[in-house]
């Protein structure tokens, strides 16, 4: 699954904080407020080991990252996600 | 002696030096001479204070893509726009003196070791000798750098910028310098008075007479040795342009390259790891201080970008209003929370009331930061000003600015320096950044915030085909013709202007008593 095909589909917004997923009659506020969906990335940093978090790092640090979103985020994150909310 | 040009009666002057404008460039210089055998004359078009009749003068015309408010981000009298600047000061960098192969024009003919002196003169003269050097072992007193205790310290790409605020009472440098230019025997103010016009000698090689018009219909002639324009960046080049002085290959730069520090808001988000927040509880932010970050040189260069600001502030600020906004709709009834519970709606629209709390313990982290970015402006020919056919009450053409979009160079920079925050905060494992829509989709780049800086237009260079100025700021092609101010500039680095305005006309100062 490339991130194209990562982004449509339930698994993405089941790891979302889901404000977008409400239908509210106040979508230009939603626009402007952070309707940013949140990625679940600080439960994932908080819950890898030291092991993990290393590797993340290591990825960062040799630009093996992926836009997920707008967000930069580690290859080995992007697969912590996709098996997160395949889950 | 401070004396009003509409109420003398002589009016034939002679000085060593005019300086012509008495803004914080004007005025920085004129305080070299006080007490000297030398005659200053300090011409100021305005009064002592700004009014109407005078502020008229900067009225323009803006014909770019992106605005600059001429008539508000200037004043015409005494102590010039140091009547609204915030006082905020920085150094240049030594890199925004050297070379870089990727910036057109880069490069100042002079290096940062030669104003080092007179950064520290100018700050014992602006009475902050204090404040330079406080970059590191000052990012932890800061807000921002409690909550990223690594950023900016030895192992980070990024360095802290401190900038000092000058207190308000010591900003108007009319107020600072007004008691010993009124007490001074031999440099002269003469206020209501506008420079209109420079007689050139046949060959164009020297200025004879400086006149000056009043707004009662007198009209000053001053016989100087020396002339300085210290009139502001538009006025610089405006007052070239009217009188033609510049004949040179150098006449062709006159009013081009004009550069600011055009900032972009809303550009990132960062989402912080509670142990980065969870560090250091957050200090209060030393006052009149700031805090920004840049990456190191090296990586500046090798990912080919312009020196920038990040500003990063805490989300929770922006989002309470919104929230009570919402709050009061839902009051009125026009507005449905459809599925989404209140405590949700809290923790997400309100903060405060559910903030994020570290990990086994009670004290709180924010948790989204807002990212802001300033950026250098590289010399754009492009950005410039020509006269207009418009006339102010003097008759003169008022000025038709032109500056130009955002260059693709400086939006190269801006999205590039979010990504490279983002492996930043990655790798030090402190967050993840991204990058916001307004960003992706360029919306961020149409500005109308100048931001005040204005700089170029009458740019320093060892050539006249580059640049109107030479190194020791003296008109291509003239004896005795000089420049102070933000028109020097040859480019614009990424910190405010005025400190390096003061150190450049010390600069001046030392030239012009030796030359
Ligand atoms: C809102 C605001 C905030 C700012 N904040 C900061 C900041 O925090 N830090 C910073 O570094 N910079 C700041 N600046 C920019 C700063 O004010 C300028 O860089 C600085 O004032 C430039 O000094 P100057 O002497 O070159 O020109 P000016 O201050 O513009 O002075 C030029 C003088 O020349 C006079 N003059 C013009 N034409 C003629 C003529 N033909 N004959 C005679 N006199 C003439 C004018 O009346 C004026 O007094 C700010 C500017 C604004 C507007």
């Amino acid at each position: 699954m490339n991130r194209r095909e990562f982004l449509r589909t339930s698994a993405y917004s089941a790891s979302v904080v889901a404000l977008s997923s409400l239908v509210l009659p106040w979508s230009a506020y939603a626009e402007s407020i952070e309707a940013t969906p949140l990625l679940p990335l600080e439960a994932i940093w908080r819950e890898a080991s030291d092991e993990v978090q290393q590797k993340i790092k290591n990825d960062f640090d040799s630009s093996r990252v992926v836009d997920l979103d707008g967000w930069l985020i580690s290859e080995t994150e992007f697969e912590l996600l996709k098996s997160r909310g395949q889950k | 002696m401070i004396l009003d040009a509409r109420n003398l009666d002589s009016t034939q002057h002679t000085a060593d030096v005019l300086i012509v404008g008495s803004g914080p460039a004007g005025i920085s210089l004129a305080t070299q001479f006080l007490g000297t055998r030398q005659r200053v004359i300090l011409m100021e078009a305005g009064g002592k204070e700004p009014s109407s009749e005078y502020e008229d003068f900067n009225q323009g015309k803006n014909t770019g893509p992106l605005f600059l408010d001429l008539a508000n981000s200037r004043r015409r009298c005494f102590g010039g726009a140091s009547k609204l600047w915030a006082g905020v000061c920085r150094p240049l960098e030594k890199r925004d003196f050297e070379k870089r192969d990727f910036v057109p024009l880069s490069g100042w003919p002079i290096q940062k070791s030669d104003l080092d002196p007179y950064y520290q003169k100018a700050a014992e003269l602006l009475q902050f000798p204090e404040a330079l050097e406080k970059d590191e072992p000052w990012i932890d007193r800061f807000e921002t750098g409690a909550y990223f205790p690594k950023l900016g310290k030895s192992g980070s790409r990024l360095f802290g910028k401190v900038f000092h605020q000058i207190s308000l009472e010591k900003r108007d440098f009319a107020k600072l310098f007004e008691a010993q230019l009124a007490q001074s025997q031999n440099v002269q103010v003469l206020l209501h008075s506008t420079l209109v016009e420079l007689e050139m000698e046949p060959s164009g090689k020297s200025v004879t007479q400086a006149v000056a018009a009043t707004l009662n219909g007198k009209r000053h002639r001053i016989r100087a040795k020396k002339i300085v324009l210290a009139c502001g960046t538009i006025e610089n080049a405006r007052i070239l342009k009217i009188t033609r002085a510049s004949r040179s290959k150098a006449a062709e730069n006159v009013g081009r390259y004009f550069m600011s520090h055009p900032g972009f808001s809303d550009v990132g988000k960062i989402l912080s790891f509670p142990e980065t927040g969870c560090a250091k509880k957050a200090s209060v932010n030393p006052a009149n201080e700031h805090l920004t970050y840049e990456f190191q040189e090296e990586l500046n260069r090798s990912n080919k970008i312009l020196g920038h600001n990040f500003v990063l502030s805490q989300t929770r600020s922006t989002i309470q209003p919104l929230g009570r906004t919402i709050l009061s709709k839902i009051r009125r009834g026009d507005f449905s929370l459809s599925g989404l519970s209140l405590q949700q709606f809290k923790s997400s629209f309100l903060f405060g009331t559910d903030e994020p709390k570290c990990p086994g313990s009670d004290v709180a982290y924010s948790k989204t930061w807002n990212v802001g970015i300033s950026v250098e402006q590289m010399p754009n020919p492009n950005s410039r000003l020509e006269l207009g056919t418009d006339r102010d009450a003097l008759g003169q053409p008022r000025v038709s600015f032109h500056w130009d979009r955002i260059p693709e160079l400086e939006r190269f920079t801006t999205a590039r320096a979010i990504r490279l925050l983002g492996l930043e905060l990655g790798r030090m494992g402190m967050g993840r950044v991204q990058s916001t829509e307004r960003l992706l989709k360029g919306s961020v780049f149409e500005i109308s915030d100048s931001i005040n800086h204005q700089m170029g237009t009458t740019r320093m260079s060892d050539s006249p085909e580059t640049g109107v100025v030479n190194r020791d700021c003296r008109v291509f092609g003239i004896d005795n013709l000089y420049v102070a101010g933000g028109s020097v500039f040859a480019t614009s680095g990424s910190v405010n202007p005025t400190f390096t305005i003061v150190a450049l006309a010390l600069r001046l100062a030392d030239h012009l008593k030796n030359a």
